[in-house]
């Protein structure tokens, strides 16, 4: 049984996972076991101290996605919802980016209010949605909370991969290249 | 030297006329023209000349989101900026000034032409500096050789025309791409990557306030409209499990500082979020200037965590306050929505105050710097009257912070920094301290600071003393690791690292044996044989900050490894961490508090 798979697919897991070096195993130290007087500074073993994100919110969404997701049918996302901001309620709203893609189950509710009474102050949920196609759909879950310095908002996109197809990425002006070969996304400018 | 200092000091304070420099700079780079006219030319040559400039959205109060009924026009400054012909061949080539102004002179008249600003900013001399904003998301994510990180496309705006037979003046904005009445974003969002340049510029010119001769190391910071938030991170397809500062990001060993920054508008923008921008800059910063010891990883507002990664998530986020000269560090949401959240540097606390809080470190840093009384204002009680300027705060980190043999900390840096200053300024500092529950007087092992981080006055587990101070001829102390503040797991919490401080007398090797004392077999656990499923505890030697040698085999139950020629006398640091705490395959009721035996035994 594992600690953390319960919610592996981590807002940070990946960053955490990838600092971590995963395995546990970095390659050995070319100088170890070498008599040098001076110590050479060997780079760093994996990259556990190589990625340094923004502050995240007050609150945190982890989830995990529960199966395999297939076109028309359920499927269910585990959330577990942690907050710093003592008992603060949390309210959930969930959405996605294109409505044809995805679609919420008929019984769930699109917004929910969490209390947080634990020591660990973690709520859990579930969501179920159905996608509409394959590829890599999001569901975009909101953690909003009412504090005396103001309402605080985060969103987190979970990423539902249903088939092989990729995610479909948008474009951002159109890429050539310039006199001596380097690649440039070329953007309009407005003249005034 | 006395009267220079406080000279030099007194010219870079808050509210002080500062940065006269980089105008100067600009200026001599070529940018600055009349603009606006237009002038037969009976040469047959023209002039060509206008003004850059970019759309920038402000958020909503209290950071609720962006306004984009309030966005302005902000210059674009320092960029590159070409003339180039129709077959691509560049004809002149220019910097944008302060006021975003350029000027090409002599073109031939009657060319067809384009101007292509580029989103970089480059400068040869002195200071210097090579920043470029690219986009890091693969046209085609199954490319069987994609291009390096470092030569993905480069964000430019463009603009084509005929020099006809007169001047011509040609003033260009980068659109937002927003369209108010969808509220969405319907065209190109050619205002982005200026956006994120010229925060950067931002912080370049805070440093250059102090290092006027500042060598900046190249800087690509990576933006797309797919980057999006989630995991894993996957830098070729825009998931970003955050934006975030990486020195090498191609993972080869080979240094590359970059940032990459959230695009995705239904998600969370960072563009416009310039604290967000200035806070990951602040990490290259104190990555390429000072010195970083940060285990990095996730962290968030009232986490109790590792003394290094609280220290560097303070700084970073002080640093965009005082680089933007805005107390209010906002972090939107998606964009068009009321959604985000904000950190006031002057004001607010959570229940995690202290040294392994960022925002105290953060409040320390920011109030040691602004010039705002904060009683005064209302806006705290006591302590926040005065301000020691930039200067002193650039000195410690990239002078005593960045060789100090202790990790960096806030208690390196805080004790460094207090003994550069006049009794006054100490003074100010203390009181600093203290608000942030802190003690002054510590030194920078932290010893003399009483804050354990025990909630409701019980005895924090494994906190304090921050270093274990490890005898170096093979006698053995039990040392002990927890993982009570760190419910993700995420492994960077306070007191899952537990430092050592290794006082090396003379050069030797060591034989360097961790033995688990805990009981981990746990009930009903599957495979008792299972390694994975049992204590691995590793350990990290540093010198100065760079790892000279380390021991994470992934054996059970112990670390055993003989260290290379340690030299001496030289003081070395060690932490010493349970790995099943940032492992995400450990298991289900695996101790939350393990213990070892640790020993270093000279080799002969």
């Amino acid at each position: 049984m594992n600690r953390v798979m319960i919610f592996l697919a981590t807002v940070f897991a990946g960053a955490l996972l990838a600092a971590c070096g995963g395995g546990d195993q970095p390659a050995p130290s070319a100088e170890q076991g070498a008599t040098t007087e001076t110590p050479v500074a060997v780079l760093t073993p994996d990259e556990k101290y190589s990625i340094t994100g923004k502050p995240q919110g007050p609150v945190r969404i982890d989830y995990r996605i529960i199966g395999t997701p297939v076109v028309g049918q359920p499927v269910t996302v585990d959330l577990k919802v942690r907050s710093n901001v003592g008992d603060t309620p949390v309210t959930l709203s969930y959405g996605t980016n294109d409505s044809t893609a995805m679609t919420f189950y008929e019984s769930q509710q699109r917004m929910v209010s969490l209390a947080f009474v634990d020591d660990e102050r973690t709520a859990r949920q579930q969501v179920t949605v159905v996608p509409a196609r394959e590829g890599r759909l999001f569901l975009n879950v909101t953690a909003h909370m009412q504090t005396d310095t103001g309402s605080l908002q985060t969103v987190t996109a979970v990423p539902i991969q249903v088939g092989a197809a990729p995610r479909e990425l948008q474009q951002n002006g159109v890429v050539t290249t310039d006199e001596n070969g380097e690649l440039i996304r070329e953007m309009p400018a407005s003249e005034n | 030297m006395d009267y220079l200092h406080r000279l030099f000091r007194e010219s870079i304070r808050p509210g002080s006329a500062v940065l006269p420099a980089m105008t100067l700079l600009l200026a001599a780079c070529g940018g600055g023209s009349d603009g606006g006219t237009t002038t037969p030319t009976p040469s047959g040559s023209v002039t060509v000349s206008g003004t850059l400039a970019y759309e920038f959205v402000p958020p909503n109060l209290n950071c609720q989101g962006l306004d984009f009924a309030a966005t302005v026009v902000r210059p674009i400054r320092g960029a590159t900026v070409q003339l180039v012909d129709l077959s691509n061949r560049e004809l002149a080539r220019t910097v944008s000034g302060e006021d975003g102004s350029y000027s090409f002179a002599d073109i031939d008249a009657g060319l067809d032409v384009r101007i292509r600003v580029r989103a970089e900013l480059k400068r040869t001399g002195s200071p210097n500096w090579d920043v470029e904003i690219r986009d890091n998301v693969l046209a085609d994510p199954d490319d069987p050789n994609p291009p390096a990180l470092s030569d993905r496309p480069l964000y430019a705006i463009v603009s084509d025309f005929n020099t006809g037979t007169a001047d011509v003046s040609l003033n260009l904005t980068a659109r937002t791409g927003w369209d108010a009445g969808a509220g969405a974003y319907t065209s190109t969002r050619s205002a982005a990557p200026f956006a994120v340049l010229d925060s950067i510029y931002t912080a370049m010119q805070l440093i250059t306030s102090v290092e006027p001769n500042a060598t900046f190391r190249p800087l690509d910071a990576f933006w797309s409209v797919n980057n999006t938030l989630t995991s894993p991170t996957d830098i070729d397809v825009g998931d970003l499990g955050a934006s975030f500062y990486t020195p090498d990001p191609d993972r080869d060993g080979i240094a590359n500082p970059s940032l990459f920054l959230l695009g995705d508008a239904a998600v969370d923008t960072e563009e416009f979020d310039d604290h967000v921008i200035v806070h990951e800059w602040g990490h290259y910063f104190e990555d390429t200037f000072a010195r970083s010891d940060s285990t990095g990883g996730p962290h968030g507002v009232g986490d109790r965590l590792d003394a290094r990664l609280a220290f560097g998530e303070g700084w970073a986020t002080a640093f965009s306050g005082i680089a933007l000269e805005n107390p209010i560090y906002c972090d939107t949401g998606p964009a068009g929505v009321a959604g985000g959240f904000g950190i006031g540097t002057e004001k607010g606390a959570y229940d995690a105050q202290g040294w392994y809080d960022e925002i105290s470190v953060m409040r320390f840093i920011y109030d040691l710097w602004d010039t705002t009384d904060d009683e005064a204002e209302g806006l705290d009680t006591g302590a926040d009257t005065g301000s020691i300027g930039f200067a002193p705060i650039y000195e410690t980190l990239v002078g005593p912070q960045a060789f100090t043999d202790t990790f960096t900390t806030v208690f390196s840096f805080a004790s460094e920094l207090r003994s550069a200053l006049p009794p006054a300024d100490q003074a100010f500092l203390d009181a600093q301290l203290l608000r942030e529950d802190m003690t002054p007087g510590f030194d920078k092992w932290g010893v003399g600071e009483l804050n354990d981080a025990s909630p409701d006055g019980q005895q924090s587990r494994d906190v304090l003393p921050l270093y274990v101070d490890m005898p170096m001829d093979g006698r053995v102390v039990n040392i002990c690791s927890n993982d009570d503040y760190d419910g993700a797991g995420d492994g960077n919490k306070l007191a899952t690292y537990r430092y050592l401080r290794l006082d090396i007398p003379a050069a030797s090797a060591f034989d360097v044996r961790i033995i688990t004392t805990t009981a981990d077999t746990i009930p009903g656990d599957d495979d008792p044989n299972d390694p994975r499923d049992r204590s691995d505890p590793d350990m990290y030697i540093f010198l100065d900050g760079a790892i000279v040698d380390f021991g994470t085999s992934g054996n059970a139950d112990e670390e055993i490894f003989r260290t290379i020629t340690l030299t001496g006398p030289d003081m070395y640091v060690a932490d010493l961490r349970e790995f099943r705490y940032a492992d995400p395959d450990s298991p289900l009721g695996f101790p939350d508090r393990m213990c070892f035996d640790v020993s270093f035994t000279p080799v002969p």
